[in-house]
């Protein structure tokens, strides 16, 4: 047992225990339940499609849905299990007598992260699960009823589905740490939530900023355009989809690309939290 | 030895939203907190008890003088090793069991995992909810969370306990089974900082004992010293008839004294404070 | 209570500068997935649709609006809605004119289903029968080729769209020539479908063209893998075989 006059060292023992015990907490507050019935509910309403008879083109409809799902389920649970999960240890004043423990809140704040993101993580899991077995099982029967689309073999690359997920887990740690740095400020759930939402949607439009700040001849709008290209991630850089869905492939730097510059808002985002929660009086 | 707190003109003031206004909850509060001692913090609502140990244990930032536990700034984090608290009213993670909410709370502490199992068994049993320790948080009631919570305050066998109304909500009996448990902790060299309203148990059991109002800091001293009245005897008549008590009493009074009760509660001098700050403002 | 206020500005130009450091990372992304003409595109379409259109194309959902389009269509084109349904399939090809399907469907919408429409149930004999009626025909089947010729800017080498032409040509315009000269597009195609040489091998052989059919059939048939169902193999040798026997009947040539 640390005596008085230790000194504490920053723990990543600590952030793990407490990236678990968020986990455990998303586990046992049902959201798994809820996002396995989304999952599933996802999954099912895909066999709609075989009522239209489009042949393999099915499997793209599949896909589409399936990707798009992710992408938007995935993101608004982000935001909502994030700021659930964070702001709510301020909320209900669990985290006074957590912070009142010998931790750096700078711990707390990559812990809560750590947790939110391995949750949203998980529902992309089952998402992808849900989503490689209706495409396995369509291709199967569409094989039978139209072989000519399938002269070369199975057309669906499941490695590419998972390789989509992987992309949507990155997008979505960058949305994580952004509603955690807004809890770290906020006074109620709600103000985080929001605040996330609307990062979100302008960093999906990001890249039409970024087109137009170099368009435009306006000073003040060139300011505003500026300020949303370069001041916010663009989260259109993490939308594979539509070329994995027509069968093309990813060059494998992508991966690392993406890694790198999720990584860096992460850390930025994570970063300024800290600053920010280090400030906040409880 | 340094003290194990030691606040020097404290002084914490609050924005007021949406004005340039500031609330000072602390006003230029000293006092020291001798290791091995059990001091107690007293004050009515709003006199200021809770920021101060907010700001003890780094919750809070200080907005001038010092504060120090175990001779390190109280906005060190590692300050807080080796300190223990119990907030007033306690949450607690609702869905962890008793057990879980002290494996978490040790291995923040720094418990060992190898000990940590024989550790909980322990602290379970020494506050009562040895058959409780598996049930959901949760569903505990007002008193089993002030249990888990003084349980949780000593996972890490800190050598400074502060204690925020660790009987609220408790019944009698088991708010004696706490002031014995505190006993107890102070007889192992702990350090114990008390916030309560059931004076008698401070009076009881306190070594030192400080009285707030409005932030300032209205007396403090042992409670032998804050209790007597001075310049003042007391005689103490035991097994006398009512002539003979009588004829001493009369005595006494042609020799000019005044006759009365000798000494007063804690309670009533907590009273008197009371009523001179409300009169005050 | 929060004092974070001081801290703000000092984050946006951290934020700023994060941001015109990753620019060039940004670009390089966005230049590998073909993103950057992705939006000049879609700026071009922008006044085509509506606002909300826009904003879930633009916002990286393309394929996802554009599935919703094409599964709307479906109602119209069970209402037998002619303005409807063309504006969708024309929309819907404006969206997202990646995927064939949309491209091949709509001009078979067009090409076979509208002219129904237009004369009704009862009177679909009048479109091979009579003069109206052929001229509804041919009318909707120039809708479709059009509709095809336009997907050439995205499918330029699809055996595919080469075939649904050549079907048009040949069932609705009863230009056999021109649905021959298709075909034969579509074998020389990149990964043409095993059919379409048998295609042109009948087509040639209705155009009068049998020693040109031999001679064609004869090459693909050295192609040809013994163990693929899809190749037909069998099929394709008894039909040299046929036609051996025809031209040799007709005196043009010895087995």
């Amino acid at each position: 047992m640390k005596a008085p006059n230790d000194k504490l060292r920053w723990s990543l023992r600590r952030v793990r225990v407490i990236a678990g015990n968020t986990f455990r907490e998303a586990v046992r507050m049902k959201l798994f339940l809820a996002m396995t019935i989304l999952a599933i509910g996802a999954l099912a309403s895909s066999f709609l499609f075989q009522e239209f008879n489009f042949g393999s083109s099915e499997l793209k409809f599949i896909a589409d849905f399936g990707f798009g799902g992710m992408t938007v389920f995935g993101s608004a649970l982000a935001i909502i299990v994030t700021a659930q999960l964070f702001y709510g240890e301020i909320e209900h004043r669990t985290a006074l007598t957590l912070l009142a423990k010998p931790i750096y809140r700078s711990e707390f704040v990559l812990g809560k992260f750590l947790g939110a993101w391995a949750t949203v993580a998980c529902f992309l899991g089952m998402m992808t699960t849900c989503l490689i077995f209706a495409l396995w099982w369509r291709e199967t029967s569409i094989m039978v009823e139209y072989p000519d689309d399938f002269q070369d073999g199975r057309i669906v690359r499941y490695g590419a589905v998972i390789g989509f997920s992987a992309i949507q887990a990155l997008r979505i740690g960058i949305l994580c740490s952004v509603v955690v740095l807004f809890s770290t400020y906020a006074s109620s759930s709600l103000f985080a939530m929001v605040m996330g939402v609307l990062i979100w949607i302008v960093g999906q439009l990001q890249h039409i900023a970024t087109e137009a700040w170099i368009a435009v001849d306006n000073w003040l709008l060139k300011g505003v355009y500026a300020l949303a290209s370069f001041a916010l991630p663009n989260f259109h850089l993490f939308d594979v989809g539509d070329k994995l869905a027509l069968g093309e492939n990813l060059p494998g730097a992508i991966y690392g690309k993406l890694g790198f510059y999720s990584l860096l808002y992460v850390s930025f985002y994570l970063a300024v939290a800290s600053a920010s929660f280090n400030r906040r009086e409880l | 030895m340094t003290p194990a707190i030691s606040i020097e003109g404290l002084i914490k003031d609050f924005r007021i939203p949406a004005s340039k206004a500031r609330l000072r909850a602390v006003d230029n509060l000293s006092l020291t907190v001798e290791r091995g001692s059990i001091y107690g913090l007293l004050g009515p609502n709003g006199s200021g008890k809770s920021t101060t140990i907010k700001v003890v244990l780094g919750l809070l930032k200080a907005s001038g003088g010092t504060c120090e536990v175990f001779g390190k700034s109280s906005e060190d984090a590692s300050a807080r090793i080796g300190v223990g608290y119990l907030p007033e009213a306690p949450y607690f993670q609702r869905f962890l069991t008793g057990r879980e909410l002290l494996e978490y709370f040790g291995c923040l502490s720094g418990l060992e995992r190898s000990g940590a199992s024989k550790r909980i068994d322990q602290l379970l049993e020494k506050v009562g909810l040895e058959d409780a320790g598996d049930r959901r948080v949760g569903s505990y009631s007002k008193g089993m969370l002030q249990r888990i919570g003084l349980a949780q305050a000593l996972i890490a066998d800190p050598e400074l306990l502060i204690l925020d109304e660790p009987t609220a909500g408790v019944d009698p009996i088991g708010a004696a089974d706490i002031a014995s448990l505190i006993i107890e902790l102070k007889a192992e060299g702990k350090t114990i900082l008390l916030c309560s309203h059931l004076l008698s148990q401070v009076e009881a059991i306190c070594d030192r004992v400080a009285i707030m109002g409005r932030g300032r800091l209205l007396r403090e001293g042992t409670v032998a010293s804050l209790t007597e009245n001075a310049g003042q005897d007391s005689i103490r008549v035991d097994g006398l008839s009512t002539e003979t008590r009588n004829s001493i009493e009369s005595l006494a009074k042609e020799r000019g004294a005044r006759v009365s009760t000798p000494s007063r509660s804690l309670e009533d001098l907590f009273l008197e404070l009371a009523r001179d700050e409300g009169d005050e403002s | 209570m929060n004092s974070n206020y001081s801290i703000i500005p000092f984050c946006i130009a951290i934020a700023l500068a994060i941001g015109w450091v990753v620019s060039p990372l940004d670009r390089s992304i966005s230049e590998a997935l073909g993103q950057r003409a992705e939006v000049e595109s879609l700026r071009q379409l922008d006044s085509q649709f509506g606002q909300g259109l826009s904003v879930a194309v633009l916002g990286g959902y393309r394929s996802v609006t554009a599935n919703m389009v094409w599964l709307s269509k479906n109602r119209n084109w069970e209402k037998r809605d002619l303005v409807g349904t063309f504006a969708k399939i024309g929309l819907v090809t404006s969206i997202d004119p990646r995927p064939e399907i949309f491209w091949l469907n709509g001009a078979r919408i067009i090409a076979n289903d509208m002219p129904a429409w237009v004369v009704g149930d009862r009177n679909t004999n009048q479109l091979a029968s009579t003069e109206e009626g052929r001229k509804v025909a041919h009318q909707y089947a120039k809708r479709a080729l059009l509709l095809l010729e336009k997907s050439r800017v995205h499918h330029s080498d699809n055996p595919d769209i080469y075939l649904e032409e050549a079907m048009i040509y040949w069932l609705k315009l009863d230009d056999l020539e021109r649905a021959a000269e298709r075909v034969l597009r579509a074998t020389q195609a990149m990964n043409p479908p095993y059919h379409a040489f048998r295609i042109y091998g009948e087509m040639l052989t209705r155009l009068g063209r049998k020693q040109e059919a031999l001679g064609f059939l004869e090459r693909h048939y050295k192609t040809l893998p013994d163990n693929s169902p899809e190749a037909m193999k069998i099929v394709v040798g008894d039909r040299i075989r046929a036609l051996r026997q025809e031209l040799a009947t007709s005196g043009e040539d010895e087995v």
